[in-house]
């Protein structure tokens, strides 16, 4: 027993020293501290290649994974962007050619310049990835060694071309050029035409099946060494954590304050909170989290919540096939009985707020795009259960013993389908569930293993009730897909528009809408194809198009908006400040990018 | 001896036999889960902003890491590469071969269950020893209390509790990476003892979570040959006491013996909860993810590992136990 008894003791010691140990290494306050995040991007794995291109790479947005430039994700003004690589740029008047010119003093963390011949070489491996064909870009001019022109492909109409240019990642042609054939620029040629000739369509087959092929070979690429035009290069890594240290050779080096940054590892927000809670983390990234977990964040005085808006929405989505839903009094009745302000309460207390109109964007993005006199056609839905009974009661449904009966006599019950380990989404749909039933429709939520099971089931047509993220971007294009995209028929095809009937049960059209839609202005409107026309058209010139989809979506009612996400990020200001707190497009973006433009400095040791 | 070779070339046989069948039904299992890899991956690229268009093209260059030839060839070509110890190539891990992943992964594991077993092995065993001869007396009723009370507490409530105790409410031990990267990995202190700090929740979790059960089977076997006659012929002609316990503890200890050889099977298959609570990166948070982006060279990789250690474990358990147990051997 001594010898049992001496053992604990020793051990007890041994585990207070190491906890010491490492507290003494986290905890440290001084100029030297390593800047903590988490990234979100991917996970942290080691032997994966340190490349860009490669979805698991360990290649780190805005630390050591330069762009062009940061979007500042602005949904009024999605041409707000931040410098990176680029120092400048302007485009021509029709939207056809986008000049860049690079930082002057841009270069790799070997020494080396970053030229215009960078950019053409990451421009035609962005072909291998099929990212350069998604905004229609065509040929790479190199004017000067910084400064390069990008033309759209011939008769290209896409008018976010600059706006997705400037996005893309730039590596070093002399550790990347190698991967490609001296002729890319050729099998790019002809791998874009578009004609009818068949010797030139079967040559153009052939050159995308040789890009695919590359492509696939440079996601493979694993180089020796991290080579970062960025403000940070990788050091070293584990499964855990990836450690950056500060690039000497960084354009903006003189403002980078921060000498060393971890990005820490997730698999699920159980973890962000836990780092959030214990301190770890001098900035934390959106995270979906209960009351509970913010106020014990909010307990640790030096963790400071930044609030912005999102465009991320969830709804509760019908599928029009299975009776009632396909009847749009229906659906309106629903939206009515639902008590939006009461769900969002109790779903997403802490990041979220209830949607006041069902639109098909957020209400922060629909305030800068729907005018006063659309706004006004618009029906809020208000909870008034006297007037869901009223349309409900038109429509043949009779109300017996407190439950409402469809008009062919027979109960209506509902499942409302959710995600296992969505706890916003079961909450909402327990509150939904009551608030139905409360009315007289009997309602449960219904649970889903997993995501990749409801959207494979959902695409499937197997579920009338269910929830939905709609929104999801600024990009309004994006935005309005996630309604009258694939979910309701309209795939784009070769670059042309595709509709499939709800009737072809494999191809996900699963909302069901007509194809046609009557305004209330007198105007009849084919969603799918507005959507796919907010792809060809400026954000200045998508007004009058997001305005009726919006009404559409007000007036058919697709699915009910139930809330708007709010974007909740955490600062912690123990061991830095100067965080760009106020700058809503600057805190849309990584850590990195708010350090390259003179943000976030130690705080001076105690 | 040459039964024992016989004996011993046959269960090697079977062996090799059983896991290429798991293997096969493994397969053709994980298939028929809904979802597959290419929408699980278009929408998470959906969701990190890409336009529809975007992760498309994205998805169709990915897709090249994705076997597309009909289900029977596919299982052909699988039950070739493993026999030639080729596991394929992930899905979710770009263009990385699932050998490599898994084998990044195991050793973090080991770290975890293996110092976690036999932590809790030793102590349970001391314990469940200590509270079947004292019995009677108050710290045998503490010590029984102790198993029974932390063998209901089931691992993931222990890790959340750990959690929030040490990372949350006093935050003095690290997590979420096995040690700090910013150290030089070597023979060196600031390694060792990162090493060690970022392993002490994992490793305590698995430990306080197993310590009953090796207590409480311990105690009922010592309690069952502490009945025995040879333990009465013992005490009657007046053998030491220590000598005595020897004799319990050899006997007791047979029946926990092929537990625990059986435990160092199981333990390649992680400890699912205790990973992903702290966010350790060993096999069972790497199953939980595979299984998550539906990446079936990476599910199977993972499960015909556990396969091959539980069955590797149970052959080596049938042999060692007819050296522990002489009885067997007749």
């Amino acid at each position: 027993m001594k010898l049992f008894k001496r053992l604990s003791i020793l051990l007890l010691i041994a585990v207070l020293g190491i906890s010491l140990t490492a507290c003494g290494g986290s905890q440290s306050n001084n100029s030297n501290a390593k800047f903590t995040t988490v990234y979100y991007y991917h996970p942290i794995s080691p032997g994966a290649p340190k490349n860009p291109y490669n979805t698991t790479g360990n290649s780190f947005t805005s630390f050591d994974k330069m762009q062009l430039a940061w979007s500042s994700g602005l949904a009024t003004d999605l041409n707000k962007f931040y410098p990176g690589l680029a120092k400048s740029w302007s485009e021509s008047p029709d939207g056809m050619k986008a000049t860049i010119e690079l930082q002057p003093k841009a270069k790799w963390s070997n020494g080396k310049s970053v030229t215009a011949d960078d950019v053409k070489t990451s421009m035609a491996i962005a072909f291998t990835q099929g990212t350069a064909q998604s905004f229609s870009l065509g040929s790479v001019k190199v004017l000067s060694n910084k400064k390069i022109e990008l033309s759209q492909v011939s008769g290209g109409t896409y008018k976010s071309f600059m706006h997705d240019a400037l996005q893309q990642t730039v590596v070093p042609s002399f550790q990347y050029g190698k991967l490609l054939p001296d002729d890319i620029w050729s099998v790019i040629d002809q791998s874009l035409y578009a004609g009818k000739d068949k010797t030139k369509a079967a040559q153009a087959k052939k050159a995308q099946d040789q890009l695919t092929k590359l492509g696939k070979s440079i996601t493979k690429f694993a180089p020796k060494t991290d080579i970062s035009a960025g403000p940070f290069i990788l050091k070293r890594l584990n499964p855990g954590e990836a450690y950056l240290v500060k690039n000497k050779y960084f354009y903006a080096a003189n403002k980078v304050k921060v000498n060393s940054v971890s990005l820490r590892n997730y698999t699920g927000n159980q973890q962000i909170w836990n780092y959030l809670i214990a301190g770890q983390l001098d900035a934390t990234p959106f995270t979906s989290m209960p009351k509970n977990i913010l106020n014990n964040a909010l307990n640790k005085k030096t963790n400071e919540k930044v609030t912005t808006p999102t465009y991320v929405a969830a709804s509760l989505a019908f599928n029009q096939k299975f009776d009632p839903y396909g009847n749009v009094n229906v659906r309106k009745a629903l939206a009515y009985v639902i008590d939006r302000e009461a769900v969002q309460k109790v779903a997403e207390p802490v990041v979220g707020k209830p949607a006041k109109y069902t639109d098909g964007i957020t209400d922060s993005a629909a305030a800068d795009w729907i005018d006063s006199s659309v706004r006004s056609k618009m029906n809020g839905y208000n909870h008034d259960l006297d007037k869901a009974a009223s349309i409900l009661e038109k429509e043949g449904f009779k109300k017996k013993d407190g439950k409402w009966l469809l008009p062919n006599g027979k109960p209506w019950t509902m499942n409302i389908y959710v995600v296992n380990g969505f706890s916003d989404w079961i909450q909402g749909g327990k509150v939904i569930s009551s608030q139905l039933t409360d009315f007289g429709i009997d309602a449960k939520p219904t649970i889903v293993s997993s995501f990749a099971q409801y959207q494979a089931d959902m695409a499937a047509q197997k579920y009338a009730v269910g929830f939905w993220l709609n929104s999801l971007s600024p990009n309004l294009y994006t935005a309005y897909a996630r309604i009258y995209g694939t979910p309701d028929g309209y795939n784009i095809l070769n670059g042309k528009l595709t509709y499939y009937d709800q009737k072809d049960k494999t191809k996900g059209n699963w909302i069901g809408l007509p194809e046609k839609l009557k305004l209330s202005t007198g105007e009849t409107v084919n969603p799918g194809e507005l959507t796919f026309k907010l792809n060809q058209l400026k954000p200045d010139q998508q007004k009058d198009a997001v305005q009726k989809l919006a009404l559409a979506t007000n007036e058919y009612v697709p699915m009910i908006e139930i809330w708007d996400y709010t974007h909740v990020q955490f600062v912690n200001t123990s061991r830095f400040n100067n965080f760009p707190v106020k700058d809503e497009g600057l805190m849309n973006n990584m850590p990195g990018v708010w350090m390259a433009m003179g943000y976030v400095a130690p705080k001076a040791s105690k | 001896m040459r039964s024992f070779l016989i004996r011993l070339v046959w269960r090697i046989f079977s062996g090799i036999l059983m896991v290429l069948a798991v293997a096969s039904l493994t397969f053709f299992l994980i298939r028929l889960m809904p979802g597959d890899p290419v929408s699980a991956q278009y929408n998470q690229l959906i969701m990190q902003g890409m336009t529809p268009v975007q992760a498309e093209n994205q998805v169709k260059v990915m897709y090249g890491f994705i076997p597309d030839e009909p289900v029977g060839e596919q299982f052909i070509n699988y039950i070739w590469g493993l026999l030639h110890f080729d596991f394929g190539q992930s899905i979710s891990y770009e263009g990385i071969g699932v050998s490599h992943i898994i084998l990044t992964a195991a050793p973090w594991t080991l770290i975890l269950v293996f110092t976690g077993l036999i932590a809790s092995f030793l102590i349970g065993v001391l314990a469940g020893v200590i509270s079947a001869i004292k019995r009677s007396s108050p710290s045998g009723t503490v010590l029984t209390v102790s198993g029974s009370l932390l063998h209901g507490v089931p691992q993931f409530v222990m890790g959340l509790l750990l959690a929030y105790l040490f990372t949350a409410l006093w935050p003095i031990l690290p997590f979420g990476a096995p040690y700090d990267s910013s150290i030089d990995p070597g023979f060196n202190w600031p390694f060792i003892s990162s090493l060690m700090s970022h392993a002490v929740l994992p490793v305590v979790t698995y430990a306080l979570s197993s310590y009953g059960g090796w207590l409480l089977t311990m105690k009922s076997s010592v309690i069952t040959v502490l009945g025995d006659d040879f333990i009465l012929a013992s005490e009657i002609r007046g053998l030491k006491s220590s000598t005595i316990v020897g004799y319990i503890a050899h006997n007791a200890i047979l029946p926990l013996f092929t537990l625990f050889t059986l435990s160092i099977g199981f333990m390649f298959g992680g400890s699912v909860f205790i990973e992903n609570i702290f966010d350790y990166p060993g096999l069972g948070n790497l199953l939980l993810k595979s299984i998550d982006t539906r990446d079936y060279p990476l599910m199977s990789g993972a499960f015909l590992l556990i396969t091959i250690a539980v069955i590797v474990a149970n052959i080596i358990t049938d042999f060692l136990y007819t050296f522990v147990d002489p009885r067997i051997r007749r």
